[in-house]
């Protein structure tokens, strides 16, 4: 599972990469802490 | 809450006075309308002020799961909120945060309460309508 979380939030970070710079850097570390909130829901609930 | 814990206040900097959209932003009415999105995400900020995942949780939960944003859709709506005033990022975290610092707190704006109530009103304009031509099945509420 850890494996999978680091894959996942490995191929999130890199998607997020594609956005422009400045939307990146005002909110990517931001977004980055909710995509890892909906996986530990979507964990929790199975 | 104290006002000094926004990173912006309600002045005008003599660059917001300007520009010409300054004008329109001062009147409400006048703000071209919301996108339901844009209009939800004002609808949670009403309520209280939430960092992100609040207000996409927020969001679900007040509309009953049939509106889900995106991460993405969110951030771009909070960007162009924050550009046209009606939202603010606040400077301090509440006192009862004990979350990832990397949050960050959104509050509506005097503005944008404005903008909200004013898109409210249009709405149920809408709806009078459509309650005159017998289009809504639902009673309206008390």
């Amino acid at each position: 599972m850890d494996a999978q979380d680091s894959r996942a939030a490995r191929f999130y970070r890199a998607l997020l990469r594609l956005l422009p710079f400045d939307f990146r850097g005002d909110f990517g570390p931001e977004m980055e802490t909710v995509f890892h909130e909906l996986r530990k829901e979507a964990g929790r609930h199975g | 809450m104290a006002l000094y814990d926004v990173v912006c206040d309600d002045r005008m900097s003599p660059l917001q006075e300007q520009n010409p959209l300054s004008a329109i932003q001062n009147n409400p009415e006048q703000h071209e309308p919301l996108t339901p999105a844009m209009f939800h995400v004002l609808l949670a900020l009403a309520g209280d002020d939430l960092h992100g995942y609040a207000i996409l949780k927020e969001v679900g939960l007040r509309t009953g799961g049939k509106v889900k944003l995106s991460t993405g859709t969110l951030y771009g709506i909070i960007k162009r909120l924050l550009a046209d005033g009606l939202i603010v990022e606040r400077r301090s975290r509440p006192a009862d945060a004990n979350d990832d610092e990397r949050r960050r707190y959104y509050r509506l704006t005097p503005q944008g309460r404005e903008v909200a109530a004013a898109e409210a009103e249009r709405m149920d304009e809408v709806l009078s309508i459509a309650r005159a031509r017998n289009l809504l099945k639902k009673p309206r509420p008390a």
